[in-house]
């Protein structure tokens, strides 16, 4: 068969300049690349295969650049992405407040209904910290998007939200599918060839 | 003919020289080592320089794979990657398939004698370590260069 | 002209299709030809960025630009397609036989180094098609039967990939008869 995958989801990773986001996903990845793209273009990917139910499946994880120069471009990459990931700092306080205007942008550019987390990138550096977990937890709540708080030293966490997230976009499209079916269903498409108005009135 | 612009890069991914002409019409038109065009010459590098690395790994290795061209709808990119490592880049309309001979002169007849010949001008344009990495900002400033230049292209900026 | 590679891209930049046509050479990873189309797709955003300030000054003030011309792409021949043969839901010998309109105005259509071409055909709902062809000719044949080519590609995703109901929307397209249809016709040309 032509295609080694049957699924390919595509992620994003959003964030200010100096986060670490590229730092999370080092060993995540299928192998290492070791383009710098990320400056020249404004993204670099990684790729991990994994598999869900018995099909293969690609994450590609776009991985932007927060860079101002690349912010016309970056919109650009949110098209039909299936997961957005957010990442902050939990030693910079401007990271953290930024969170609200990288959510104002994937309002505008992706998706709507895609999958969002928020993640705390940097947290083994306690005694640095200006972002509570409590706070950024509750922020979190409030607009019902998953959270965590991670480091370079242990990523496993993220890793594992990753695949989470994969499952998650593997059923919300199979369900997508029975919707659809469903709504065929109740669609007016009439093979018999009785009017509309008398079917319904014959339910009720 | 219509030129738009002329860049060049050197080794260390900056751009050490831009010239732009904003009129069609006018040859005196636009700016000259412009501190406005910076985010433009960094994404102009970006798109070549990963052009490069993709047709990199689809050609044969052996053999050097440089890009030539790249047509876009509206305007076509021409490339000259000389062996140390500089770029020539002209931005033209998309009718000119092809103007390596204007690049060529470019370096060979323009760039080599008053540039890379020149005792007065500096080897690198990177003085320091920082600025190796995109991160420069010093430009050819040489008048007989950038007067060799302007004699050389403005005819050809509009047809 | 002989093909090396067809791939589709979906709007999205992610690569829902491949397909190799010569032997031997050198051979991209899947997961590197991942990567080649997100790079595309960021390609060709800054490419529609970088438009040449002289252009947008022109268009602004309403001077018709020659560029225009060059949106029509001329009809290339049956390229493989046999007169005997009915192309997918059509009855007719090839899909088309006029001249074209380029829908990709703005952004990336073709790339030529020392040894190959690359030739971006773009739909109007942002689906990708490239052909990469080891001659790095620019002359305005090769590149019309490219676009003719990639076209015709279009044609045939068309009838046998979205009219496929098992075909999931942006997912890779694991089609038998696309996957025949597109290899007889480069293999004809």
């Amino acid at each position: 068969m032509n295609s080694e995958y049957d699924y390919l989801f595509k992620l994003l990773l959003i964030g200010d300049s100096g986060v670490g986001k590229s730092c999370l996903l080092l060993r995540f990845s299928d192998d290492t690349y070791t383009n710098d793209y990320i400056s020249t273009i404004g993204v670099d990917f990684k790729i991990k295969t994994v598999e869900l139910d018995g099909k293969t499946v690609k994450l590609q994880i776009w991985d932007t650049a927060g860079q101002e120069r690349f912010r016309t471009i970056t919109s650009s990459y949110y098209r039909g992405a299936h997961g957005i990931i957010i990442v902050y700092d939990v030693t910079d306080q401007d990271s953290f407040n930024n969170v609200k205007m990288w959510l104002q942008e994937i309002d505008r550019y992706a998706t709507a209904g895609v999958l969002k987390l928020l993640v705390g990138n940097k947290s083994d550096l306690q005694d640095k910290r200006v972002v509570e977990f409590d706070v950024a937890k509750e922020f979190a709540d409030s607009l019902q998007i998953p959270f965590l708080e991670t480091s370079a030293l242990d990523s496993s966490n993220v890793e594992q939200a990753f695949l989470t997230m994969a499952k998650q976009i593997k059923e919300s499209m199979a369900q997508q599918h029975r919707d659809t079916g469903k709504k065929d269903d109740k669609s007016n498409v009439n093979l018999k060839g009785q009017s509309l108005s008398n079917a319904s009135s014959g339910c009720c | 003919m219509a030129i738009y612009s002329f860049w060049i890069f050197d080794r260390h991914c900056n751009c050490i020289f831009d010239r732009e002409w904003t009129l069609k019409a006018k040859q005196s038109s636009g700016v000259v080592n412009s501190k406005q065009n910076e985010d433009t010459a960094k994404l102009l590098f970006g798109m070549i320089f990963s052009l490069k690395s993709i047709c990199r790994k689809l050609g044969n290795e052996d053999v050097s794979n440089e890009i030539r061209t790249i047509a876009t709808g509206k305007y076509r990119v021409h490339v000259l990657t000389t062996a140390s490592g500089l770029w020539l880049v002209l931005l033209t309309d998309v009718q000119q398939k092809n103007v390596s001979e204007v690049l060529h002169h470019l370096y060979g007849e323009i760039y080599v004698p008053s540039v890379a010949e020149n005792w007065l001008s500096p080897i690198d344009f990177a003085e320091k370590e920082e600025e190796k990495m995109g991160q420069g900002f010093r430009k050819i400033q040489n008048r007989y260069f950038l007067r060799a230049v302007e004699q050389y292209l403005s005819p050809m900026v509009s047809r | 002209m002989a093909i090396q590679t067809i791939l589709v891209i979906n709007k999205s930049g992610g690569l829902v299709y491949k397909k190799e046509f010569l032997n031997g050479g050198h051979r991209l990873t899947s997961n590197e030809y991942l990567v080649l189309a997100g790079t595309l797709q960021g390609v060709i955003a800054i490419a529609g960025q970088l438009t040449p300030k002289a252009l947008q000054i022109t268009k602004n003030s309403g001077i018709k630009d020659v560029t225009d011309q060059e949106t029509l792409v001329a009809y290339a021949g049956p390229l493989g397609i046999l007169e005997s043969q009915d192309m997918g839901s059509f009855m007719l010998p090839d899909y088309f036989t006029e001249s074209f309109k380029s829908w990709n105005t703005s952004g990336l259509k073709h790339i030529t180094t020392d040894q190959l071409s690359l030739f971006v055909f773009q739909s109007l709902t942002g689906v990708k098609l490239v052909a990469i062809s080891t001659q790095n000719s620019i002359s305005n044949v090769a590149v019309s039967i490219a676009e003719n080519l990639l076209r015709k590609v279009y044609c045939l995703y068309a009838d046998y990939v979205m009219k496929n109901p098992f075909h999931e929307a942006e997912m890779p397209i694991k089609c038998t008869l696309f996957d025949k249809k597109v290899a007889e016709m480069v293999s004809r040309l």
